[in-house]
């Protein structure tokens, strides 16, 4: 956990972050900017910004973060949303497909509501995006499915023995997951580890 | 209360019965197929005669059982046995790969058109050795693997895995199990560990060679657990395993079993294994008393502890009735005691026709 947070207060249009490390952004919104020990381990080698949900509406929120990031220069980025943050991540790369790299759900809540403006949309979003749910985190049975179904390219994965706080529970597993799909996106489908134990 | 008949398809040539891992050099291949002819002959009796399951488990490396993938024994039966539930008690998950586990689980339930019940077990400590598994890993393996594996019978989407043992991309197993949600799943209740992790996850237990009062105690923390989780396990929930053999009278019966060599447990069969296992966390907070399940004793203390179950069928009710009583078992495992030939095949007859139609009332 070396990787120290700075938390900077109103950023270029106003809103609240978090950020360390450097190298490629990922750009994170959870519910607040206090880093999970998952963000630390991802800020070893990725500059890592966390925004918090704030509230405001999910399309709302995300034009804010969007603004920010552009006034920090941010050009490309991929996306974590937490919980509910995930709206506001999936409105972010629908609004910037562009800049987006990958997204990642962790725990998401974005469809708790059924038929609302942002499900409508999402058959529009052409980026990879991985929904993961914890084995053990309060969802709807068919929660991950909707997300699978909705979304054009969309991997559903369950993280065992954590909630939906997987950046809590397991951080060294959503780490590793996270920088294995941002870059390798539907690619990390295939193995790369060497099962050759004794050269 | 219900019957089953286990043959593990034991080698019926002269092999040593206390060496493991045990060498070929007394391996004869018409032997072993005879033997596999006299177990499907003694599972079709069983079916025939009204045994409500008929069960095949995994053992490796032994003349005890020419089964090291019950799996493909069960795929035979389902062409042999019609009537009877096929029960895999079981594979040892933690030393598999998990999503084969549950392919072939929903292979076989596809078809034996929903007859499967699926075992899921830890194992010997032995059978660590067979894939080179830590056994002090078992219990976290076996809970990953399990949950793992119910997860692939139900979740209707491709899914990824992010375990900590295991880890998958894409999951979508075909076919699906005919059973909904699943088949019933059982595991070992032998430990207060493992009683507990099945009563917290609504899944029945089994008792392999240990003795009616240990799997009474462990069977009375099953229930309360499970009571304490909000359920209450139906007596098809326990299943106990006891070897048999029943004849015409009692001096029939115990004069046929009168050369059966005292067992030895496949772990206790190799000294380094067994030593090595007890450094480990394999036998949970029981250390002393799980040894003492398969301490070698005499015929008349077996039959005493619950471990076997000779005589007449009058006899033979009686020590199915202590069972009953004692642990509430709705499931009776009954391992063939001796292979007599025509005698065996006299006492599963005998046992189908004579005691389990009482078995029901009880």
């Amino acid at each position: 956990m070396s990787a120290e947070f700075r938390t900077v207060a109103g950023g270029g249009s106003g809103i609240a972050y978090a950020e360390a490390g450097a190298g490629e952004a990922i750009v994170v919104v959870a519910a607040s900017t206090t880093p999970a020990p998952a963000h630390h381990l991802l800020a070893k080698d990725r500059h890592v910004f966390i925004f918090a949900d704030d509230g405001a509406a999910p399309e709302s929120l995300a034009g804010r973060i969007g603004a920010a990031l552009a006034a920090l220069g941010v050009r490309r980025f991929d996306l974590i949303g937490h919980g509910a943050g995930a709206a506001a991540v999936l409105w972010l790369a629908l609004a910037r497909p562009a800049e987006t790299g990958a997204v990642v759900l962790v725990g998401p809540t974005a469809l708790a509501a059924r038929g609302g403006a942002l499900e409508q949309r999402l058959g529009e979003l052409k980026r990879p995006v991985l929904a993961l749910f914890g084995t053990k985190g309060a969802h709807a049975p068919d929660e991950g499915d909707r997300y699978r179904t909705l979304l054009p390219d969309c991997h559903l994965m369950f993280a065992y023995e954590s909630g939906n706080e997987v950046e809590r529970d397991r951080p060294e597993a959503l780490a590793f997951i996270v920088r294995e799909f941002c870059e390798r996106r539907d690619l990390f489908l295939v193995s790369r580890d060497s099962g050759l134990t004794l050269p | 209360m219900k019957a089953s008949l286990f043959c593990t398809a034991r080698y019926m040539g002269p092999a040593p019965h206390d060496i493991w891992p045990l060498a070929a050099d007394t391996f004869s291949g018409e032997v072993a197929q005879r033997s596999m002819e006299t177990t499907f002959e003694q599972f079709r009796c069983a079916d025939e005669f009204g045994f409500d399951w008929v069960t095949t488990a995994e053992h490796h490396y032994s003349a005890f059982s020419l089964t090291p993938n019950p799996m493909v024994m069960a795929g035979a039966l389902t062409q042999v046995v019609k009537r009877a539930k096929i029960a895999v008690l079981g594979p040892t998950i933690p030393i598999l790969n998990p999503v084969r586990v549950a392919e072939e689980f929903a292979m076989l339930d596809t078809m034996s058109g929903g007859r499967v019940v699926a075992g899921m077990l830890r194992g010997t400590p032995n059978e660590y050795v067979t894939y080179n598994i830590n056994p002090s890993e078992s219990r976290e393996r076996f809970a990953e693997a399990l949950h793992l594996i119910r997860r692939a019978w139900t979740e209707q989407q491709p899914f990824g895995w992010l375990g900590r043992y295991y880890q998958y991309r894409a999951i979508a197993i075909w076919p699906r199990p005919v059973q909904k949600p699943h088949p019933p799943i059982y595991m070992s209740g032998s430990s207060p560990e493992a009683g507990e992790f099945a009563a917290k996850n609504r899944i029945g237990i089994g008792f392999a060679f240990t003795t009616v009062p240990m799997a009474k105690k462990a069977v009375q923390h099953y229930r309360a657990v499970a009571h304490g989780d909000g359920w209450d396990p139906p007596p098809d929930q326990v299943i106990y395993r006891a070897m048999f053999h029943v004849a015409e009278s009692d001096e029939q019966a115990f004069a046929d079993l009168s050369a059966l060599p005292p067992r030895v447990a496949l772990t206790d069969q190799n000294a380094a294994i067994s030593e090595a296992v007890k450094d480990t966390s394999y036998y949970g907070s029981q250390l002393q008393e799980q040894s003492q399940r398969n301490a070698r004793r005499e015929l008349s203390d077996r039959i005493e502890l619950g471990q076997v179950i000779v005589g007449s069928p009058e006899t033979a009710l009686k020590q199915v009735r202590r069972i009953r009583d004692e642990l509430g078992a709705g499931i009776l495992d009954l391992v063939v005691g001796a292979q007599l030939g025509d005698k065996t095949l006299r006492s599963i007859e005998l046992f189908g026709t004579k005691v389990l139609p009482r078995m029901r009332e009880l």
